[in-house]
């Protein structure tokens, strides 16, 4: 064989082998032999072929499936076996409502423009802004490529048919907040249900909600709820405040009034014993000797009281009325004077 | 022979091998068609096959699922709005002779296609009101109401942890504030989106059976239902009052829970205050009483003299050096001014 590869070198021993006696005849011009050597390295070319690890290997013999290779270097018979590479171990992953344009730490996005792939109906006939995608694997590399024509487009619709068809059966407020697992995970059920059906060979494996809003025209409306709801917090935050600044102070100044009280009681309770007490010891000697304590007593308050006082007047009993005696312009008063009245 | 005859043999042999076999392959089937004739039944299982070089044509057909993607159709509804319907469908050719005496290839069945399902699709969706094709099942929807009700229990617990024992009759009229947020869902009408994509495949399904074009229908799904622009335009109105109306809402909802509050709290307020003044009194009274008790306990023992020591310790606080006093001499203050009997 080795005087395909067209070196003129081994050419020349070629005759002493008798089993290329016949191949040597086919020797003369260049053109056929150059011809003849690039079909047998075609040929050896396509007996081997390689599968990446990520990769399945199926083998088509005239058109007819007959083995499914793993990952590695393998052999197949040169132009009627075909081979074709699925990559099994791969997460394909489908956009819906956004498309990546470059991932990475800072991953950007394009938005717009898909807007008829993510808005949808929902059950309370509102319209919402959902983004999502869908991972998935190829679980059967043979079904992958014999089921379906175009089982990419056929995920995409399936996605979309029934992502519309849950969205359509849930609340506004449960797309945009409270379901959306349930959501995911009903979407990823039935995806994989129908694709189940049509013998695809694939596994959805992940449905995941993306930015889920409500739609642009109407988003400073939900923007202004949000404020809405937030100003209604801090009034009633702001008023709750203002309760316990009130009913702190108030409960201080009622246990304030209750121990004052409780002071004045004892304080009035106290005095009371002590006064009794006194007058009791008092009396106890009073009774002793009355007549001359009863004298003393008067005459040691007459003597302490009397020179305090002012002016006193002191008027007969019978008389009526005593104007006359303040109307004085230095006049005397028409009224005698009575005997006892004190300057 | 000579070299060229060699060469030449061998090509023509070739070339005949090549002209008389053909591959199947996976997901195909194919018709042998000799003269205008198809010779032999449809080849469906994959392989090497022999045939007529120049004579025999083979025509080869997908035998995998087959797509097919509607246009986005506009379709007047029962409650007389306007929807685009959009559906796809999934296809197979099963048998490969009918099929290429009927439609020939793959475009000629889709037009076919487009004519039945579009048709299908129109006839099913005007019967039904819209609220059925987008609802799946009758279950109720959550309502905004359920977030404010659990604020309100928010509020009730702030109230009650704080120590009051008023706050009865807090927010206890919750159901003011239902009803609101309808969004024409109050209809008790029942989903019926499956139903709906069931009716139209079963319609479909039968009419392809009925022409015998070689095609069976696999299945049929709405992909989406969407008001058309003026509808939408609509709808965002709607949405935006609606919006607003809930915020307003929110708003008024923040001013009367405020005045509520603030009324509960002087409520409070008065009720620790009165009852701090009844404690107050009642311990005055007490003490009011205990020591009248005393007093009457100890100046019983002789009120004569009692009222002598009292009356003697009046005069030493009424008479005042710039005071005036006027007494009639029948006072009886002035009893033991006179005399000490």
């Amino acid at each position: 064989m080795r005087n395909v590869d067209g070196s003129p070198g081994p050419v020349i021993e070629f005759p002493r082998l008798p089993g290329l006696e016949r191949l040597s005849r086919l020797r003369g011009p260049l053109l056929p032999r150059i011809l003849l050597g690039i079909l047998l390295l075609f040929l050896l070319a396509s007996c081997y072929f390689q599968v990446d690890p990520f990769e399945r290997g199926v083998v088509l013999r005239f058109g007819r499936h007959v083995r499914t290779v793993g990952e590695g270097p393998h052999f197949k018979l040169p132009l009627v076996e075909s081979v074709y590479k699925v990559a099994t171990e791969r997460q394909f992953k489908e956009e819906f409502g956004f498309r990546t344009i470059e991932p990475g730490k800072v991953t950007t996005y394009a938005k717009q423009g898909f807007e008829n792939e993510s808005l949808m109906l929902t059950g309370d006939l509102n319209i919402a802004d959902v983004e999502f995608v869908v991972q998935y694997r190829i679980e059967d590399p043979y079904r992958w490529l014999f089921v379906l024509q175009d089982p990419k487009d056929t995920i995409r619709a399936v996605a979309e048919a029934e992502m519309r068809g849950v969205v359509g059966d849930q609340g506004f407020d449960e797309v945009i907040k409270t379901r959306r697992r349930e959501i995911e995970d009903l979407v990823r059920q039935r995806m994989n249900d129908i694709l189940h059906q049509y013998g695809a060979g694939v596994s959805i494996k992940l449905v995941q909600l993306q930015d889920v809003h409500p739609p642009e025209p109407v988003k400073d409306s939900f923007e202004e709820v949000n404020r809405a709801l937030q100003e209604m917090e801090r009034s009633i935050n702001e008023a709750l405040q203002e309760r316990n600044k009130i009913l702190f102070r108030v409960e201080g100044e009622a246990k304030q009034r209750i121990s004052s009280a409780e002071g004045t009681k004892t304080e009035r309770i106290n005095r009371a014993q002590g006064d009794a007490k006194r007058f009791s010891l008092l009396l106890a000697e009073y009774k002793k000797a009355p007549v001359v304590t009863r004298e003393r007593l008067y005459l040691e308050a007459m003597q302490q009281a009397l020179p305090g006082a002012g002016r006193l007047f002191v008027v007969d009993g019978g008389l009526k009325g005593l104007l006359p005696v303040f109307t004085g312009t230095g006049l005397e008063s028409p009224l005698p004077k009575k005997p006892g009245e004190n300057p | 022979m000579s070299r060229w005859g060699t060469l030449v043999v061998t090509v023509v042999v070739v070339l005949l091998l090549a002209g008389s076999t053909f591959v199947v392959s996976e997901g195909e089937s194919a018709l042998v068609i000799r003269l205008g004739e198809a010779i032999r039944k449809p080849i469906v299982r994959p392989g090497l096959y022999w045939k007529l070089p120049l004579l025999d044509d083979v025509i080869r057909f997908d035998a995998r699922i087959i797509s097919w993607d509607g246009e986005p159709e506009r379709i007047p509804v029962k409650d007389s709005k306007f929807i685009f319907v959009d559906t796809f469908a999934r296809w197979r050719i099963t048998n490969p002779l009918r099929f290429y005496n009927a439609v020939k290839d793959e475009k000629g069945a889709q037009g076919r296609l487009d004519d039945i399902l579009d048709g299908s699709v129109r006839d099913v969706v005007s019967t039904h009101y819209l609220l059925e094709l987008v609802r799946t099942t009758s279950r109720p929807l959550a309502r905004p109401q359920q977030q404010e009700e659990g604020q309100d229990k928010a509020i009730q617990q702030a109230l009650n942890v704080d120590g009051a024992t008023g706050g009865s009759g807090l927010i206890g009229d919750q159901k003011a504030t239902a009803g609101e947020s309808n969004m024409g869902g109050d209809q008790q009408v029942g989903g019926k989106r499956l139903e709906v994509r069931q009716a139209i495949f079963d319609i479909c399904a039968r009419k392809l059976k009925e022409l015998n074009l070689g095609i069976e229908l696999l299945d049929l799904r709405i992909k989406r239902i969407e008001y058309t622009e003026q509808v939408r335009d609509q709808v965002y109105r709607r949405m935006v009052s609606e919006q607003s109306r809930i915020a307003e809402r929110y708003r008024a909802q923040g001013q009367g829970k405020k005045a509520e509050i603030a009324g509960l709290t002087s409520q409070e307020q008065r009720r620790i205050e009165s009852q701090s003044y009844r404690t107050a009194q009642e311990i005055l009274g007490q003490a009011e009483a205990e020591s009248t008790r005393v007093y009457a306990e100890a100046y019983n023992q002789d009120a004569d003299f009692y009222r002598f020591l009292k009356t003697l310790e009046t005069y030493k606080t009424i008479l005042k050096p710039d005071g005036g006093l006027i007494l009639s001499t029948d006072s009886e203050l002035l009893h033991y001014l006179k005399t000490p009997h």
